[in-house]
C-alpha cells in the first residue's frame, strides 16, 4: 500500500469571511511535489482548494507558500523530503489573502512599478549595445528574480512599514541601477536613496533565508547603499 | 467594457503585440489567466535563434537565407517557405530590439550575445542568457508593458470568442477570482494564448497550457492547422518531464545507452546529438524499446566531460533542476532523462499577417499556424516565432483598426454572455459519478500511449474511439465544489472540455494522415509521402466531430528533398 500523508491547510473563503484548517489525507506517489498533492486534492477529493501555479518547475514565481513554517515554493519541495507525516500549509505571511493559499500581490507590483523598472535606451534599437561580461555579471543574481515575492512576505520591515519597498523591489533596482546599458541608472538610486527604499533596509536578511533562487537580496541592498555613497561622495546625487 | 483591440494572453507574442499596437496608438488591453511573468514563455531555456554571425567566423558565415533554409528543412518542408523567410529575417531585428530593451543575454568576450549551436543549424544562431532565455525576454517585455502603461485583465479565463457574420464580437471571459462572467466588446482580437502541451500525459509544458485558446477558436468555427504535428522533446527529466534544454546537447553533452554506447552514430551519424528534436527522440525510444535504456524508461545525458565551470556558468538553471528534481549533480554524473510532450507545431490557421478567416481576428505565437514550423520545429524558432508574429499581429490590427470599423455584434456577446452563465449554473448541479480529474487523467494518458512518438492506424484509432467515449462521459462529469471563487477544479473542467476537441483533431488529423513527417512517424507509412500529403491539413468542427480539409504549402524557395542529417 502507498504511503499516506496528511496536509493540514489553512483556508480561507472571501465570501464567507471565514478562516478554517482542513485535513486532507493522501496517497504519496515518490517524488511527488507539494504542488502535484495540491493538484491531487483538487481533482480527486476536494474542488474548492484555491492555489497559484503554473510551470511547475521553480521558474513563474507563482506558488510560494508557507510549508511546515518555511517560506518557499511549493513546485520545488518534495513531499517526502520533508520527513513529516503531517504536512502544514499556509498562504504567505504579512499578505492579505484573498482565497485560501491565493494572496494578493498587486500592492507588491505597485512598489515594483513605482521605481518604472525599465531599462532606457534613447540609441538606435537596429543593433546590440556592447555589454562587458563583467558588467553583465554585477546583475546575474538580480535578473533571476521571478518575482515569487517570498522575500517580501518574510521581511520583517515589510510587515511593519507600509512604505518600504522591500528586498524585491530593491533586487531590481540593483538590477536597473548597475546595467552599464541603462540611461536610467542615477534616477533608479535616486529613487530608493530614502528610508522607504534601500536606507531603510536593516540587513536582518530573512530575504536570503527564504529565497528560492539564491539571489541573497540583503546583499543587493548593500550593493545599491555602496553605490548612492559613492555617488554621493561624487556629488552625483 | 469594452476595447478597440483585446489580447488574449500575456505570454511574449501576446505582450510584444500589445507593445506594436500600443506604439502605433491603438487603445487596447491584454487579459490572461494568469500574471504576465508567470506565462509559459517564462520557461523556456537554450535560445533565440537569429543570423546575427556572433559566434562564425568570416569563411563560415551565416545569414537569414540560410537560417531559412534550415527551418523549411527541418520542418520536413510543411512550413510555408514565404512565412519562414519572414521569421528569419525579422529575427534579426527582433532580437537586436529585445537587447536594445534590456534583456540581459550572455556575453562573449567581445561584448556581444553569445550564440550557440542548436539541432537543424548550420551555424552557431541560438542567442541565449545563460539557460533562462524566456525569462529574461519575458521580464523584459512585462517591464516595457508596464512603461507603457498597458492594462491588463490578470486572472481572467476566457471562454468564447463570439463572431457575428464573420466579424469580431467580442470575448466571454470570467474573472477567476470571483468566479462571475462577463462580456467584453472588442472590435479586434489578438489570440496569443499558447500551446495545448497538457493533452498529454509527459509534457514539458505548464500546467496551464491546455490550448484553452486554441479551442475557443475552433468551437467559433475558425480552422486549426496541422493539429497532428506535436513536438516531442527527446529530453526531459525521468520523473517530473521537466525540460532539459537542447542546449546541454548544444554544449557537447552525450546521449548514452545502457551499453555505454553513443548510439546517436546509429542514426544520425554526423550531426550526433544535434540532429533535430524527432530524430533524436525516436532514436531514444528505439533504444528504450530494444531493452538499452535504463529501468525500460530512460536512457543517460552525460554533461561531465565539459567540466563543472562550464556547466555551472553556461547551464546552471539545469544543474539546479536536475539537483532539485532528480536529486542529480551533473557534474558528476548523467541524469536520466526520456522524450516528452513538447511544442504543438499546429493550431489556428491564419497567414503571415497572423490574419485568420475572421475579420478583425488574429492569432501569434504558439497558438497559431502560420506556418513557418510545418511538421518540426527547430529549437529556439519558437521564441523568434512569438516575437516577429507578436508584432505582426500588433501591426495588422492596428491596421484593420485604421480602416475604422464599429463596434458590432454587442447584442449576440451578451446573448452568448448570458449562455455561458446559465451553462456554469448546470454544471455545478450535475451530479455525475465521474470527476473532472479522472476524465483528465485518463485523455492525457490515452494520447501520450496512443497519439506518441510513434503511431500507427490500430493506436491511433484506439484513441479516436477512446476519445469520443470520453467525450460522453464528460458530459456526465460533476464538481465536487460549489464556489465559484478561485475555482480549480471548475477551471480543469472547462479546459477539459476544450482538450477534448484538440485531441480529436490531433487525434484523427494523425490517423488520415497516411504518412511520415517530421514529428509525425508513423510504423505503418514509414516515409515521407509528397505525392499525396505535402499540404496542410485543416480541421473545422463539424456535427459529429471534426472535419478535414486541406491547404497548400508555400514552394516558392525550395525544392523537397530527402532529409538527412
Ligand atoms: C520548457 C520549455 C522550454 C522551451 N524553450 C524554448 C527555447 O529555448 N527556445 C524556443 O524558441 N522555444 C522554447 N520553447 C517554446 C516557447 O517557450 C513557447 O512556444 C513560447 O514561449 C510560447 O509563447 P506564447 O506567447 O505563444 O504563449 P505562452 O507564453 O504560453 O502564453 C500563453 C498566454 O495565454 C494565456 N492563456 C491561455 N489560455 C487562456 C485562457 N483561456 N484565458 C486567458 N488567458 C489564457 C496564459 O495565461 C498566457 O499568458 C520552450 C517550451 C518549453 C515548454
Ligand atoms: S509553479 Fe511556477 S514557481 Fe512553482
Amino acid at each position: 500500500m502507498a504511503k499516506q500523508v496528511t496536509f493540514k491547510i489553512k483556508r480561507y473563503s472571501p465570501s464567507e469571511d471565514k478562516s478554517w484548517v482542513q485535513e486532507y489525507t493522501i496517497d504519496l506517489r515518490p517524488g511527488m511535489t507539494v504542488l502535484e498533492a495540491l493538484w491531487n486534492i483538487v481533482r480527486h477529493v476536494d474542488g474548492s482548494l484555491s492555489f497559484r501555479y503554473s510551470c511547475r518547475g521553480a521558474v513563474c514565481g507563482s506558488c510560494a507558500m508557507v510549508i511546515n513554517q518555511a517560506i518557499t515554493l511549493a513546485c520545488h519541495t518534495q513531499v517526502a523530503m520533508l520527513g513529516t507525516d503531517v504536512i502544514e500549509i499556509e498562504p504567505l505571511p504579512r499578505m492579505k489573502v484573498l482565497k485560501d493559499l491565493v494572496v494578493d500581490i498587486e500592492a507588491f507590483l505597485d512598489k515594483y512599478k513605482s521605481i518604472d523598472p525599465h531599462l532606457k535606451n534613447t540609441l538606435p534599437h537596429e543593433r546590440e549595445l556592447l555589454q562587458t561580461r563583467d558588467s553583465r555579471a554585477q546583475i546575474n543574481d538580480a535578473v533571476k528574480c521571478i518575482l515569487c515575492t517570498s522575500c517580501h512576505a518574510a521581511c520583517p520591515l515589510t510587515a511593519v512599514d507600509d512604505t518600504y519597498l522591500g528586498p524585491a523591489v530593491l533586487t531590481a533596482a540593483q538590477r536597473f541601477a548597475f546595467d552599464d546599458r541603462n540611461e536610467n541608472r542615477d534616477e533608479i538610486l535616486k529613487k530608493v536613496n530614502d528610508t522607504e527604499g534601500a536606507l531603510g533596509c536593516r540587513t536582518v536578511s530573512r530575504c536570503t533565508e527564504v529565497c528560492p533562487k539564491g539571489i541573497e537580496p540583503s546583499i543587493r541592498i548593500k550593493e545599491i547603499k555602496a553605490q548612492i555613497k559613492k555617488h554621493a561622495n561624487e556629488g552625483k546625487l | 467594457m469594452q476595447h478597440d483591440l483585446l489580447i488574449v494572453g500575456s505570454g511574449l507574442s501576446g505582450m510584444r503585440a500589445a507593445i506594436e499596437a500600443r506604439q502605433r496608438g491603438v487603445e487596447c488591453a491584454v487579459l490572461s489567466m494568469v500574471y504576465p511573468i508567470r506565462s509559459h514563455s517564462v520557461a523556456a531555456q537554450g535560445g533565440i535563434n537569429a543570423a546575427l554571425n556572433n559566434a562564425t567566423d568570416k569563411s563560415n558565415e551565416d545569414s537569414w537565407e540560410q537560417h531559412a533554409f534550415d527551418t523549411v528543412k527541418g520542418s520536413d518542408f510543411l512550413a510555408d517557405q514565404d512565412a519562414v523567410c519572414v521569421l528569419t529575417e525579422q529575427a534579426i531585428p527582433r532580437v537586436y530590439e529585445m537587447e536594445s530593451w534590456g534583456t540581459p543575454f550572455s556575453r562573449l568576450a567581445s561584448g556581444r550575445i553569445c550564440q550557440r549551436p542548436f539541432g537543424g543549424g548550420a551555424h552557431a544562431r541560438t542567442c541565449y542568457a545563460e539557460d533562462r532565455t524566456g525569462h529574461n525576454l519575458l521580464h523584459t517585455l512585462f517591464q516595457q508593458c508596464l512603461a507603457l502603461d498597458i492594462p491588463f485583465y490578470q486572472e481572467w479565463y476566457a471562454l468564447d470568442l463570439v463572431i457575428e457574420d464573420n466579424r469580431c464580437a467580442g470575448l466571454v471571459a470570467m474573472n477567476m477570482l470571483d468566479g462571475k462572467v462577463a462580456a467584453i466588446g472588442a472590435k479586434a482580437i489578438i489570440l496569443a494564448a499558447g500551446g495545448a502541451g497538457r493533452v498529454f500525459a509527459q509534457s514539458t509544458n505548464a500546467l496551464i497550457n491546455s490550448g484553452s485558446g486554441i479551442a475557443m477558436a475552433y468551437q467559433a468555427g475558425i480552422p486549426l492547422k496541422d493539429m497532428e504535428f506535436i513536438q516531442f522533446h527527446p529530453t526531459t527529466l525521468y520523473g517530473t518531464n521537466i525540460l532539459i534544454t537542447e542546449g546541454a546537447r548544444g554544449e557537447g553533452g552525450y546521449l548514452f545507452n545502457n551499453k555505454g554506447e553513443r548510439f546517436m552514430a546509429e542514426y544520425a551519424a554526423s550531426a550526433m546529438e544535434l540532429a533535430p528534436r524527432d530524430i533524436v527522440a525516436r532514436s531514444i525510444v528505439t533504444e528504450i524499446k530494444a531493452g538499452r535504456g535504463f529501468e525500460n524508461a530512460y536512457v543517460h545525458l552525460d554533461l561531465t566531460h565539459l567540466g563543472a565551470e562550464r556547466i555551472t556558468e553556461r547551464l546552471p538553471g539545469i544543474h539546479e533542476i536536475a539537483l532539485r528534481f532528480a536529486g542529480v549533480d551533473i557534474t558528476r554524473e548523467p541524469m536520466p532523462v526520456q522524450p516528452g510532450q513538447h511544442y504543438t507545431m499546429g493550431g489556428i490557421d491564419c497567414d503571415a499577417t497572423c490574419k485568420t478567416d475572421v475579420a478583425g481576428v488574429y492569432a501569434c505565437g504558439e497558438c497559431s499556424c502560420v506556418s513557418v514550423h510545418g511538421a518540426n520545429r527547430l529549437g529556439g524558432n519558437s521564441l523568434l516565432e512569438t516575437l516577429v508574429f507578436g508584432k505582426i499581429a500588433g501591426d495588422s490590427a492596428a491596421d484593420f483598426l485604421g480602416t475604422g470599423p464599429t463596434l458590432s455584434g454587442q447584442a449576440l456577446l451578451n446573448q452568448r454572455s448570458k449562455d455561458r452563465e446559465a451553462s456554469l449554473v448546470r454544471r455545478f448541479s450535475t451530479r455525475g459519478d465521474v470527476t473532472v480529474g479522472q476524465v483528465y487523467d485518463d485523455l492525457r494518458t490515452a494520447m501520450f500511449q496512443n497519439v506518441g512518438v510513434y503511431r500507427e492506424a490500430e493506436s491511433l484509432q484506439l484513441a479516436c474511439d477512446h476519445i469520443r467515449k470520453l467525450k460522453r462521459q464528460y458530459t456526465q462529469v460533476g464538481l465536487t465544489s460549489q464556489t465559484r471563487e478561485f475555482n480549480l477544479e471548475l477551471i480543469t473542467a472547462l479546459e477539459l472540455e476544450g482538450m477534448l476537441d484538440l485531441a480529436q483533431t490531433i487525434a484523427e488529423g494523425a490517423l488520415r494522415r497516411q504518412e511520415s513527417r517530421g514529428s509525425h512517424a508513423r510504423n505503418d507509412y514509414q516515409t515521407r509521402d509528397d505525392e499525396n500529403w505535402l499540404h496542410h491539413t485543416l480541421a473545422t468542427p463539424g456535427e459529429d466531430g471534426p472535419v478535414f480539409g486541406k491547404k497548400d504549402v508555400d514552394l516558392s524557395r525550395w525544392e523537397p528533398q530527402e532529409r538527412k542529417y
